[in-house]
């Protein structure tokens, strides 16, 4: 991302919260946070545990409707938006990877990105996702057949072969060890660059802040703190 | 092309084969017995129409004395005849060996202009008869088969006291006579059915009715009033002996066909609604728990943007899959079933295009219908998906709740160790799915007694017809009445222990308005060879005084004890008397008026005569006694019980062992199917639990027990359900019978409960066995360290 042209907002969240009835008692997952995303950054969520990291990334997902607030997506209303049109954003917009890869074990490392390339408008090739992440020689094998790091680059490649704009990683590195995270991150980071889809993800290793354009802070439902950096570090320079 | 989604379907499929196997093969046997007993019902209702429509088969049937053909104008002109058809029907004895003289037969007269205009019959080999001709014959062609006559075989009939050499033309078949049984006998036996078709002339002259006619078939209007056609005739009739007109429902033929093809289409329609509830029910099971696995790959696929439609699609087309499947193996099989189902009516009823057709419409409703059963099973959890929430569905599932019921709050449980604690709460915890898995087994046992049922059926009618009513070695029909003193002859033959006569003569009961047609038996006293039977099995000592009837025939009437009943003796010059009611007897079949043969003497003034004769014979005599008798001009037929009962037996062996197999086939898979998926969902749903156990110390044995033991109980329960619910669908099935027919109170063998137990028993433990070799296999590691 350059820093001499003014930055186009791509999406807005003001004042978002999320509540969660648990029985008797009403759970504040959310409480007023805001946030910006600009073109083609990186952006890393941090706080403890239970702060509302995973909350806000799947309203930001169009995986959940906010309780209130307002949520934009471009000129998308993502506030209350039917179930229909949700589904719609994610397909066309919305490239998801979790930190269980959640790949379908039956299908094969290709066949899990095909998944979403049938799917999505304008995709890339599946063997060229593969190639991103470096997996193409692995195209065949089955979940069970990769180690967790394969699985989660092939679940990267499966989140990025729609092209999406919008790139969501909620702790892709969490069931990883270091060289393996670093290896993820260092796709997740390409992939940034090379498609120019913007990412936002969710860690617990403040280290990882470093690779970000910008780091929110989350604490109690809000957003605390944001701050930005001056360049962005590489994978390999990352301290764990 | 082949998408993502297709290819995760099919290898899930794959991954489940022997449980979506299981489904497909339930779905299967309903599809199954659905094509094959609907398919045959069809099939019979085709032949039969086209048989009845091309051959002209009447609407009223009447017997009669003896009727100028003058008469027969005046038949056609009731108000709403179309046609008549007048003819000569006479008993006749058919000479077809030296040794054996099979029961009375039929001639029946063909006009020697032309065709009959009714009740046509059908000349399948050979050739018609050359008019004028008086020395030829047409012959029913199951009795020629079964004697082995063949065309230009010389057969001797004696007719009216002659015996007239006559020669074989051709195999004839008609509509009249589709179920061929001889009147008083229980089962058709073709050995013991003979017709001839004559010249018109040439029966007129050997019976002396030349210029008669004793035998009539109309053709109603359409539109028009049967009962007052009925009316009409037997007014007309009535001078000439008439012996009461019948419509189509009462022709013997017609009814015994119209009655079997009834339980056939009542069993087509509620046999496969067993299955495919079943079906729905496993689908429920299954896909329940299979969605409960696949919640990450749904919310991921959400997660992408796939939409509702699109998933719900996806889970039914992998249901549909299975629905087909099951249809597809269903019509394989049920063509199969349904051609041999086919045969073995063939062999019972003469229906010449008679064979197993599967149409169009029967497999888009197979299809149709296992498609439905998997799909209602599956639209609850479909629906449960479509609508989880991404988001939401990224968390494990919570634990399920549980809570100390009823029964355990009462101490129900307290006695039991963990083990089996756990095993009741899970139960306890689905009610509903605990009372529909019982349902399936109790289901699955109830189709294996129904199966088998009927050999205790026909086993009951065997002991009940040869062993208690017809106690004789031989039997004989007499040509007409004969004195007493001719059966005391009989006693004469060399061999012959004991003889006793019967007289019984057509008759109609009547009181209120309603009136039965049936036979007034004349007893001697005391009998010995040929007896009344009541239920259950004792012999009723035959009535000296007054009039004793068939119970069913006191009800239909309306009778009470002492009530007069209006006997009205059918026949030439026969009266009408009123007898007071005696008594009731609970006989098991047709319906019959009974006194001594002394009072039926004097009602109709003369001396005693008898029409039967039964004889007990030395074994080592019976032959010959069978050869004196057939000599003898005023014996009409001669039947040896032993022969008879060989037949009977020959007869149903083959049914009887093929549906005990069916059904106990379609028993083991309901019960496979039920067992297997509810232990193999309980085991995968509960793999985390049991490995945690096994890891805590417990044994393979103790910890199958869990899933097992509850299984168990499923079975343990549905079985007496079962049981008890096979002899009521037994008794439902027995009630489709005309109670004026038979009457026969359900009696289940207790091999018979015995066998479908062992039958579901076996089939729970091979699944057991199955499931049993899973939990051995139980990947300690593997299964703690997956994420559900
Ligand atoms: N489906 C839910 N039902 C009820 N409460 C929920 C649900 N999802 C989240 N919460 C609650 O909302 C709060 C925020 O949860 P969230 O998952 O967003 O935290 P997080 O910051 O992602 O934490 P972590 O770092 O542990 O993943 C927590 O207190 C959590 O218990
Ligand atoms: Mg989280």
């Amino acid at each position: 991302m350059s820093s001499d042209t003014s930055p186009v907002s791509v999406l807005q969240a003001r004042r978002l919260t999320r509540t969660y009835r648990m029985g008797e008692v009403d759970v504040l997952a959310l409480r007023g946070a805001d946030m910006d995303l600009y073109e083609g950054e990186l952006v890393v969520l941090l706080g403890p545990s239970g702060s509302g990291k995973s909350t806000l990334l799947n309203l930001l997902g169009g995986l959940d409707v906010p309780t209130s607030g307002s949520l934009k997506w471009r000129d998308h209303d993502l506030t209350s938006a039917t179930d229909a049109a949700l589904t719609r954003y994610r397909r066309e917009h919305v490239g998801f990877v979790f930190q269980f890869y959640n790949l379908v074990p039956s299908l094969t490392a290709r066949e899990n990105v095909a998944l979403v390339t049938d799917i999505a408008p304008d995709p890339l090739d599946p063997d060229e996702a593969l190639d991103l992440v470096g997996l193409r020689s692995r195209r065949d094998h089955f979940p069970s057949q990769l180690s967790g790091g394969e699985q989660q680059r092939v679940a990267i490649a499966r989140a990025v072969a729609k092209r999406p704009d919008l790139l969501l990683c909620d702790e892709p590195t969490g069931a990883l060890d270091v060289a393996t995270g670093r290896l993820v991150l260092d796709v997740l980071a390409r992939v940034n660059r090379e498609l120019g889809a913007t990412t936002a993800l969710i860690t617990h290793n403040a280290a990882i802040a470093a690779l970000a354009d910008r780091v929110f802070t989350m604490a109690d439902g809000r957003v605390a703190t944001v701050t930005s950096n001056a360049t962005r570090a590489k994978s390999s320079d990352i301290q764990w | 092309m082949v998408t993502s989604l297709t290819k995760k379907m099919m290898r899930d499929l794959v991954g489940q084969a022997v449980q979506v196997g299981t489904i497909a093969v339930v779905i299967g046997c309903g599809v199954a017995a659905f094509v094959s007993m609907r398919g045959t019902w069809k099939s019979l209702e085709l032949a039969r129409d086209l048989y009845y429509e091309r051959y002209r088969f009447g609407d009223v049937f009447v017997h009669l004395e003896r009727a100028p053909l003058a008469v027969r104008a005046r038949l056609e002109d009731i108000p709403g005849v179309a046609l008549v058809e007048t003819r000569l029907v006479e008993p006749v004895r058919l000479v077809v060996s030296a040794a054996e003289t099979p029961p009375p037969g039929q001639v029946m007269s063909l006009p020697s202009d032309g065709r009959p205009r009714l009740d046509d019959l059908r000349v399948y080999k050979g050739r018609p008869l050359e008019s004028g001709r008086d020395d030829e014959v047409l012959i029913l062609s199951a009795f020629a088969e079964a004697h082995g006559l063949a065309l230009g075989d010389t057969l001797p009939l004696v007719m009216h006291g002659h015996q007239f050499q006559t020669r074989i033309v051709g195999y004839a078949d008609a509509p009249e006579f589709v179920y061929a049984i001889a009147p008083g006998e229980f089962m058709p036996d073709p050995t013991r059915f003979g017709v001839v078709w004559m010249d018109e002339r040439a029966v007129a002259a050997a019976y002396r009715m030349d210029g008669a006619f004793d035998d009539v078939v109309l053709r109603l209007q359409p539109g028009a009033d049967p009962e007052g056609v009925l009316e009409s005739v037997d007014d007309l009739l009535e001078p000439y002996g008439g012996l009461g007109a019948v419509l189509r429902d009462k022709q013997i033929s017609n009814k015994l066909l119209t009655q079997e093809m009834g339980q056939l289409r009542a069993l087509a329609s509620t046999i496969p609604i067993v299955f495919l509830a079943v079906a729905a029910f496993l689908v429920q099971v299954a896909l329940g728990r299979m969605v409960q696995l696949q919640r990450v790959p749904i919310a991921t696929l959400k997660a992408f943007g796939y939409t509702r439609g699109e998933i719900a699609r996806h889970f039914f087309a992998m249901i549909a899959v299975v629905g087909v499947v099951g249809a597809v193996m269903g019509l394989g099989v049920g063509t199969w079933f349904g051609r041999a189902m086919t045969d073995l009516y063939r062999d019972f009823f003469a229906l010449p295009t008679l064979s197993f057709r599967l149409d169009g419409e029967l497999v888009l409703v197979s299809l149709g219908v296992s498609m439905l059963a998997a799909i209602s099973g599956a639209l609850g959890t479909v629906l449960q998906i479509a609508n989880m929430p991404p988001a939401e569905a990224m968390q494990p599932p919570a634990p399920p709740t549980y809570s100390r019921g009823l029964i355990e709050r009462c101490g129900g449980l307290a006695m039991l160790g963990p083990a089996a604690r756990m095993a009741a709460r899970d139960m306890l915890r689905r009610p509903l799915r605990l009372m529909l898995s019982i349902a399936g087994i109790a289901a699955a046992t109830a189709v294996v007694v129904i199966g088998r049922f009927g050999e205790d059926a026909i086993d009951a009618m065997e002991g009940v017809i040869f062993d208690h009513v017809q106690a004789e070695d031989i039997s004989v029909t007499f040509a007409g009445e004969v004195p007493d003193r001719a059966v005391r002859a009989l006693g004469q033959l060399p061999g012959v222990n004991l003889v006793e006569g019967q007289r019984a003569v057509a008759a109609r009961f009547s009181s209120g308005g309603v009136y039965r047609d049936g036979a007034l038996l004349g007893w001697t006293p005391d009998p010995h060879l040929r007896r009344l039977i009541e239920w259950p099995f004792h012999t009723v000592a035959a009535p000296e005084q007054g009039l004793v009837l068939t119970a069913e025939l006191v009800r239909v009437l309306g009778l009470t004890v002492g009530d007069l009943v209006e006997v009205e003796l059918l026949g030439r010059g026969l009266p009408t008397v009123m007898l007071p009611l005696a008594g009731s007897v609970r006989e098991p079949a047709g319906l019959q008026g009974h006194v001594g043969n002394d009072t039926l003497a004097r009602l109709l003034g003369g001396s005693r005569l008898a029409t039967h004769a039964f004889l007990a014979v030395d074994p080592q005599y019976e032959t010959e006694v069978v050869a004196r008798l057939s000599q003898m001009p005023s014996v009409l037929g001669v039947s040896r019980k032993s022969a008879v009962l060989a037949s009977f037996r020959a007869q149903t062996r083959e049914t009887r062992s093929a549906f005990v197999w069916i059904a106990s086939l379609f028993g083991a898979a309901l019960a496979v199917g039920i067992v297997y998926n509810n232990a193999r969902v309980a085991l995968s749903a509960r793999a985390r639990e049991l490995a945690s156990l096994r890891v805590l110390g417990f044994t393979r044995s103790e910890v199958s027990g869990i899933v097992l033991g509850e299984q168990a109980v499923h079975v343990l329960i549905g079985l007496p359900v079962g049981l008890f619910a096979g002899h009521q669908a037994a008794v439902a099935m027995m009630s489709t019978v005309d109670p004026e027919t038979w009457r026969f109170p359900v009696v289940i063998a207790t091999r018979t409960y015995g066998f479908a137990a062992a039958v579901v028993l076996g089939a729970a433990l091979i699944s057991w066995l199955f499931v049993f070799r899973q939990v051995s296999r139980l990947d300690l590691v593997a299964v703690l360290k997956t994420k559900e």
